[in-house]
């Protein structure tokens, strides 16, 4: 009798139990702080009726302090990790054919977020079969696709791009645009950004928009990078003086900058979905089985107090597509 | 005063009082002409509002599209300046207009005047262009103007169209109307007169033993309760006679034998067998005349045609009718069924007689219909396509033996052309206004909704065949058996109408009018309704033949004459094409195709009976319309394959010409063998 | 049959053909009126659909897929507030499923069946239309950059514009069919008393000439009676002579006539 009153009290709790205990923890690695992607990440799990414990580690712009957040989590063994950046994502997971149990993340499936181009980096053998319980998005749409869209802009013969040499998503993305230029027939003017005491140089980039406009490029293409990402008023602002078009494949240099236009994705949505894919993982789908995808919402931003100064206009059928801001 | 007994012919009626004929006949002819007359007045006065509601309603909506074009385009001029583009540093115009104007023939050319700029693409028609002109803002009350030069041809079109609509409309209308005037005439107006003069020509015969019934209290029943009095009267007269006979003979033993033959010469006037009180009334036997079949074909070969103009896209759009086959399945079907159901159709017609069949016939043409309107796979749609064929092929071998074998009131055999032009022009009035009337019907009340009025009206016409139609024609004692096929294809005449004449006639129409002409139309840059106004030039054509066609065969007595010299002018007619630009010869040869066919259609079907009367008399008359149709349907199958194989070998235009040389070969073949008759 | 005169039943006839042809002929030009005009609306929204199509084909030629083209919502908005009537516009994928639409709800869900092209035909079918009820629709169809069908717009419109056009044409044609019937029927009342006056004549002389007390007619025959009198004569006559001969016998007998029995009883 009173067993069979405990099992009934046992079934009814038993819900609640549940929903306890199957409240999921995921690991937040950052790199400057909680900002709009983790918003959408959150708000999208929590639209989906997960309320996840989120453990928060910032890495404040620097790879330094991941190391020990990678031993906490190793620890911790969390449901998910959510890993913001290329450079995270590489100090924390490392390459996927140079695993090293002691420096990286073990066990714990990793969603990215804000990473570029995850194969170029090697962060994943492919975006279809990653190789390894990593899976994300990719917030970049490819290098074709953005061509097309400055051609679409004004067809160019002579573009130029500069790239941080320390970080491997920049670099990866010229590569592919000097792929490109042999078989679609334009030259592409690319030069790194040179390093002072292994860093590079944010003093010099007013002097390269300056070279590259001399030697007659008609666009600038801005890859997306940390460093340039954090000295984008200053690049812009050359490419305005020198009168360079600048396109950029992420949404600061057109949004908070005075970058001309770009193929961007808003980093909101980004997060949300990456929530979307920390939903299947969570769900019990194996984190490398999911397809690292790029189907979130791309916008085509045109800037046009920028394309004022610059008396440069985009055509009347793009408009019709692209956002101003 | 007395004469010799008199014989009583009880159905020479006409011979005996020609006045009443004729009277019938104005009257008819006055009621005819005054409702056409009015019928026109009436229609032509509704249509002329419809054409004025045409221009103030429907007219200025064709402009729309142009406007719509031209704000959405000055929408994106406006929006590019209000995000901050100069209004003459606006980039790519060309190809911006330039891509409005490609593929828009209704467009001629684009043009935008801005302050300062003018960027036009396209080229403007001089004269009668039509310019429309949609304001652009620009912002800080500066304004630019963007004009759309639209080609007038394509409005032209349209309108000219709508009005050809409302013509078709008007035309649909009258035919109608004059089927049901023509039912409503003959019940209202003829029978009264019928009656009177009938019982008036037993009476005149001497004949004392019928009297009219259902009589009415207008003036004609007046007159025949007064006749019926008469008679009456006569009866009562003979009665006391006969007792003042029996008086005599009982009491005057003598006077037996003086008065039996008074009684005798009483006798021999004529009465009624029974000298009972109430002699017998003669029940009057239904009126033969072919307009009694005319309003029940009419209605089903209307109720038929309804769903002709959307079979393929419905059939399409069932489960399992993919884009390429599914369109031709269910009208091969048709065909097919209706070729194999007809002879068996027509031993049916001997056995229970021609209105028994048709009523008959009705109920597999509503059954298929209601399962056509529930089909929901391609399969179910093909089986309630078969089940209507076998409802067709029965109706219509039906009334073609009820109207040969009703030569109507003018006499024998010479009647049997005009009697077959009713056929035909039944069917082809049916098949007008069904086509017109089903394509408008189906988009108000849907495919499924159409089929269900084509189930009550062919309902309605088995009703009505079997109120009004004789059921005893068609009737005969011998059936026919499998051999009657043998037999008619040995026959030399019959082979030669089949194979000469009927078949080549079919070839022709399906071959070049139903798939050659759409096709080269098209090409000539025709739209679809001015394809579909050509293709009903052959209808049209055809129906005013008909009746020259059936005079032909009944007062000049020359039937074959009329089917050869057909088939030689269709000949002709299609190498036309050859001499004459396509865009005359083409419209030309399908009116003289439906002249000529016109012409020939009522004999084909009026020279059975005469041309093998043997034959007839041995298998009747049915089954032999049973092979003629299956002739047919060999020829309406084989034209468009045979006309599309010779296209695509040949060209259209040497397709034409065979098509005309063999109808001009099968006319001659038939000049010289089927003349016998 | 009912006592109703012969004129009336002929002015009838008439008036039900009359009347049978002008709803025949209002009835077909209403609803070819209407499908012009349906033809024309799905014209102006067939071009916003298409125009919208080739908008979206444009972004699709940079590469992205359907799903990625922010702008694409904002776009719709736009062009829905443009052109009047528009209810509603929607795009959707290759799978049916809904990417954008100016009603939030719709989005995410498949599209209605009824919606998309017809069964059975073609996927690369560019323009399609329905009818939908309450709305009517036109349909684009998308191709990407390779040719292949990539999804589709589809433009909801308002019917209620074409039902104000059509209640007009049909009120001015009913007022015109009302009027024209009022005077035909009485031409037609009018021609039928006219046609059949002659006739009615001549039945009332026939009845007339048959109304004579004795059978037989004052004066000559009314024309194409001649027969019948005859015969009515004739058959009279033999009735006569066949009477007076029995009379004459019966009489011409001892006891032959109706009181013969009685006096031989007496």
């Amino acid at each position: 009798m009173i067993g069979r009153r405990l099992v009934l009290a046992g079934g009814l709790c038993a819900p609640a139990i549940a929903r306890a205990a199957a409240r999921p923890r995921i690991a937040m690695l950052l790199w400057r702080g909680w900002e709009e992607a983790c918003d959408g990440f959150r708000d999208y799990l929590h639209g989906r009726g997960i309320e996840a414990e989120y453990i928060v580690r910032d890495a404040g712009q620097t790879t330094a302090p991941i190391a020990g957040y990678v031993a906490e989590l190793n620890r911790m063994r969390p449901d998910l990790a959510f890993v913001w950046g290329g450079s995270t994502a590489l100090a924390a997971l490392g390459r996927h054919d140079a695993p090293d149990p002691g420096r990286f993340l073990q066990g714990v499936p990793a969603v990215l977020a804000i990473v570029s181009d995850p194969v170029g980096a090697g962060l994943v053998a492919s975006l279809d079969a990653p190789g390894r319980p990593v899976t994300g998005t990719i917030y970049v749409a490819p290098i074709e696709v953005q061509l097309r869209a400055i051609q679409a802009y004004r067809p160019f013969r002579r573009i130029a791009t500069l790239f941080n040499p320390l970080e491997a998503s920049s670099g990866a993305a010229v590569q592919a645009l000097a792929g490109l230029a042999g078989r679609e027939g334009f030259v592409l003017d690319g030069r790194p950004v040179p390093l002072v005491d292994g860093q590079p140089q944010a003093a010099a980039l007013y002097a390269m928009v300056r070279d590259f406009k001399a030697a007659g490029a008609e666009w600038l293409y801005i890859p997306p990078d940390t460093f340039l990402n954090d000295q984008r008023n200053v690049l812009t602002a050359a490419a305005l003086e020198q009168g360079l078009p600048a396109f950029s494949a992420t949404e600061r240099f057109v949004t908070y900058s005075s970058g001309l236009a770009g193929l961007v994705c808003r980093y909101y949505n980004i997060g949300q979905f990456a929530g979307f894919k920390a939903e299947q993982v969570l769900a019990g789908t194996p984190a490398g089985s999911i397809p690292i995808q790029t189907l979130t919402r791309f916008s085509l931003l045109v800037r046009m107090s920028t394309a004022q100064r610059l008396d440069f206009y985009p055509p009347l059928s793009l408009l019709r597509y692209a956002e101003a801001v | 005063m007395q004469t010799g007994a008199r014989s009583v012919r009880p159905d020479a009626i006409s011979d005996v009082i020609p006045g009443a004929a004729a009277m019938e006949r104005r009257l008819i002819l006055g009621v005819a002409g005054v409702t056409l007359l009015l019928l026109v007045g009436v229609t032509g006065v509704i249509s002329r509002t419809a054409l004025r509601s045409f221009e103030q309603e429907v007219r200025p909506e064709m402009g729309r599209e142009a406007a719509a074009i031209g704000a959405a385009a000055a929408a994106q001029i406006e929006r590019a300046v209000a995000l901050g583009v100069p209004p003459d540093r606006l980039q790519g115009l060309e190809p911006f207009l330039g891509g409005i104007l490609a593929g828009r023939p209704m467009l001629d050319s684009i043009t935008l005047d801005l302050p300062g700029a003018r960027t036009q693409v396209g080229t403007p028609r001089a004269g009668r262009a039509q310019d429309i002109a949609v304001p652009v803002r620009l912002g800080a009350g500066a304004a630019g103007t963007l004009h759309l030069g639209v080609n007038p041809q394509r409005l032209e079109r349209s309108a000219r169209d709508s009005k050809w609509d409302i013509a078709v409309v008007l035309l649909v209308a009258l035919l109608a109307t004059v089927e049901v005037l023509a039912l409503l005439a003959d019940r209202t107006v003829s029978l009264p007169l019928r009656r009177v003069e009938r019982l008036q020509g037993r009476i005149a015969a001497g004949d004392w033993a019928v009297r009219a019934q259902a009589v009415g209290g207008d003036a004609a029943g007046r007159y025949l309760a007064r006749l019926n009095g008469v008679v009456r009267r006569m009866n009562e007269r003979r009665r006391h006679v006969a007792w003042l006979a029996g008086e005599v003979m009982r009491e005057a033993p003598e006077a037996r034998g003086p008065a039996r033959a008074a009684l005798a010469r009483v006798e021999a006037q004529g009465f009624a067998q029974a000298a009972g009180f109430d002699a017998p009334v003669g029940r009057e036997a239904p009126l033969r005349s072919p307009a009694t079949a005319r309003a029940p074909l009419f209605l089903y070969v209307l109720a038929e045609q309804l769903s002709t103009s959307f079979v393929p896209i419905y059939a399409r759009s069932l489960d399992g009718g993919g884009w390429a086959l599914a369109a031709g399945l269910p009208v091969a079907v048709f065909a097919g069924v209706v070729a194999l159901a007809s002879p068996s159709g027509a031993g049916l017609v001997g056995q229970r007689g021609a209105r028994g069949v048709l009523a008959l016939g009705c109920v597999p043409a509503a059954a298929g219909y209601l399962l056509a309107a529930a089909a929901e796979s391609i399969g179910v749609f093909m089986l309630a396509r078969a089940v209507s064929a076998v409802g067709y092929a029965l109706i219509t071998i039906a009334c073609q033996a009820y109207l040969v074998d009703a030569p109507g009131d003018t006499r024998g055999e010479v009647g049997r052309g005009r009697s077959m032009a009713v056929f035909v022009m039944a069917a082809m009035t049916g098949a007008l206004c069904g086509t017109a009337i089903g394509s408008v019907l189906a988009d108000r009340v849907g495919y499924g909704g159409t089929f269900l009025v084509s189930a009550a009206l062919s309902l309605a016409a088995g009703v009505l065949a079997l109120r009004t139609m004789d059921g005893a024609a068609g009737r005969r004692a011998a059936v026919a058996g499998s051999g009657a096929w043998r037999a008619a294809m040995a026959h030399r005449g019959f082979r030669a109408l089949v194979l000469c004449a009927a078949v080549p006639a079919k070839l022709v129409l399906t071959g070049f009018v139903f798939t050659l002409c759409p096709l080269v139309l098209l090409g000539l840059g025709d739209t679809q309704p001015e394809i579909g106004r050509q293709v009903m030039l052959y209808a049209g054509a055809m129906l005013l033949t008909v009746r020259a066609g059936a005079w032909v065969a009944d007062r000049v007595g020359a039937p074959a004459a009329a089917i050869a010299w057909a088939g030689a002018a269709s000949g002709v007619a299609l190498l036309l094409p050859l001499v004459l630009p396509l865009a005359v010869a083409v419209p030309v040869a399908i009116a003289v195709v439906g002249l000529a066919q016109g012409v020939a259609s009522a004999p084909m079907l009026a020279v059975v009976p005469a041309l093998c009367p043997a034959l007839v008399a041995r298998v009747g008359v049915a089954p032999l319309y049973g092979y003629l149709r299956v002739g047919e349907r060999i020829g309406s199958i084989a034209g468009p394959l045979v006309a599309a194989g010779l296209a695509a070998a040949a060209g259209f235009t040497a397709a034409v010409a065979v098509l005309g040389a063999v109808s001009l070969v099968s006319a001659g073949a038939y000049w010289v063998v089927g003349r016998r008759a | 049959m009912n006592a109703v005169p012969f004129a009336a039943r002929l002015a009838a006839v008439m008036v039900a053909v009359l009347l049978a042809a002008s709803a025949l002929t209002v009835s077909m030009d209403y609803l070819r009126f209407r499908r012009v005009l349906r033809t024309q609306a799905d014209l102006v929204y067939q071009f916003v659909a298409n125009d919208l199509a080739g908008a979206i084909e444009d972004s699709l030629n940079l590469g992205l897929p359907l799903a990625a083209l922010q702008a694409t919502e904002q776009l719709i908005g736009r062009r829905r507030a443009a052109e009047a009537g528009t209810l509603g516009i929607g795009v959707f994928d290759p799978a049916g499923a809904v990417l954008f639409d100016t009603d939030r709800f719709r989005v995410g869900n498949l599209l209605p069946p009824e919606w998309d092209r017809p069964r059975g035909a073609p996927g690369s079918q560019t323009e399609w239309r329905a009818d939908l009820g309450d709305a009517y629709l036109v349909g684009a169809g998308i191709t990407n950059a390779f040719g292949q069908p990539a999804g589709g717009v589809v433009v909801r419109y308002d019917p209620a514009g074409i039902e104000t056009r059509m209640n007009a044409i049909l009120l001015a044609m009913l007022r015109t069919a009302l009027l024209a019937l009022a005077g035909a029927g009485a031409l037609a009342a009018a021609a039928a008393v006219l046609l059949t006056r002659r006739h009615a004549a001549w039945l009332a002389r026939a009845t007339a000439q048959l109304d004579a007390p004795t059978g037989v007619p004052a004066g000559p025959p009314v024309p194409g009676t001649e027969a019948v009198m005859a015969a009515i004569a004739h058959t009279g006559a033999v009735l006569d002579a066949a009477e007076a001969e029995l009379m004459r016998l019966g009489l011409g007998a001892p006891d032959a006539d109706a009181n013969g029995g009685a006096q031989r009883a007496a």
